[in-house]
């Protein structure tokens, strides 16, 4: 199949994490996953999605937005989220670790901690001043 | 959408969600599990089996919840019944499934308060 990409374009703002969910099922049943892929795929656009609004639009991003860019090939779906944020690269930071103690644990990093389960592969990029999240997950 | 129904089942307080709990919504499952436990409702079952997704957000609110609970006067708990194969799924992920004791039935779940 020749390559098919498709877009959506969401205000930075938490409301819109359910948009983001459907489009990314529908997406992801189109490429041919599973039920249990394309769960993987929206747990895990919601868990950057989240951390976009949260942390890098500190809540404040009604003005801005998130970008999703998916391309299907026969063999791959790779997801992108773009976001006009200050450059970050959520991949830089320490990983939560499964086994930490309750009364040791804070609430944070486990976003990207799944995301790493679920995705064949994650990877940032700076450009054009935008934060590029370059998620892949196969097909088949 | 999510719905969250509370009953008594004397000495333990039943919590039933059904629906997903994802970062739209995890605040209001947060505060109903902090009300109850604010109340003193310390000894808490969450049945999980209607829940069809739970993100980090839901796990969050839980961990947090749990530690209240724990810290209350009482030292309450908060055990989790019945929970989907995807909940189960990332909690397993998050190493979570040593941290909360979790039960197969409602019953075992309410009965191991009691026991």
């Amino acid at each position: 199949m020749a390559k098919q990409i498709r877009k959506l374009r969401l205000p930075g703002e938490i409301s819109q994490v359910r948009a983001a969910c459907d489009f990314i099922v529908e997406v992801a049943q189109d490429a041919g996953l599973g039920d249990d892929g394309v769960f993987q795929c929206q747990l895990s656009v919601e868990e950057i999605f989240t951390n976009i609004v949260e942390h890098g639009y500190g809540h404040d991003g009604g003005d801005k937005s998130i970008e999703l860019v998916c391309e299907i090939s026969d063999d791959m779906l790779v997801i992108s989220l773009i976001d006009e944020a200050p450059p970050f690269n959520p991949l830089s930071l320490e990983e939560p670790d499964p086994d930490t103690p309750l009364w040791e644990r804070d609430t944070g990093g486990w976003g990207v901690y799944f995301v790493r389960q679920y995705m064949n592969d994650i990877r940032y990029k700076l450009e054009n001043q935008k934060n590029h999240l370059i998620l892949e997950k196969k097909i088949g | 959408m999510i719905e969250i129904n509370v009953s008594d089942r004397d000495p333990v307080t039943l919590v039933e969600v059904s629906g997903r709990v994802d970062s739209m919504n995890a605040n209001q499952f947060g505060e109903a599990l902090t009300e109850q436990i604010d109340g003193g409702n310390i000894m808490i079952v969450l049945d999980l089996s209607s829940v069809e997704y739970m993100s980090s957000a839901g796990l969050r609110e839980i961990v947090t919840s749990l530690k209240r609970a724990k810290k209350a006067q009482g030292k309450g708990d908060l055990r989790l019944a019945q929970p989907s194969q995807r909940v189960r799924e990332v909690l397993e992920m998050a190493g979570l499934d040593t941290i909360f004791r979790i039960y197969a039935t409602q019953d075992d779940a309410i009965n191991s308060y009691l026991s």
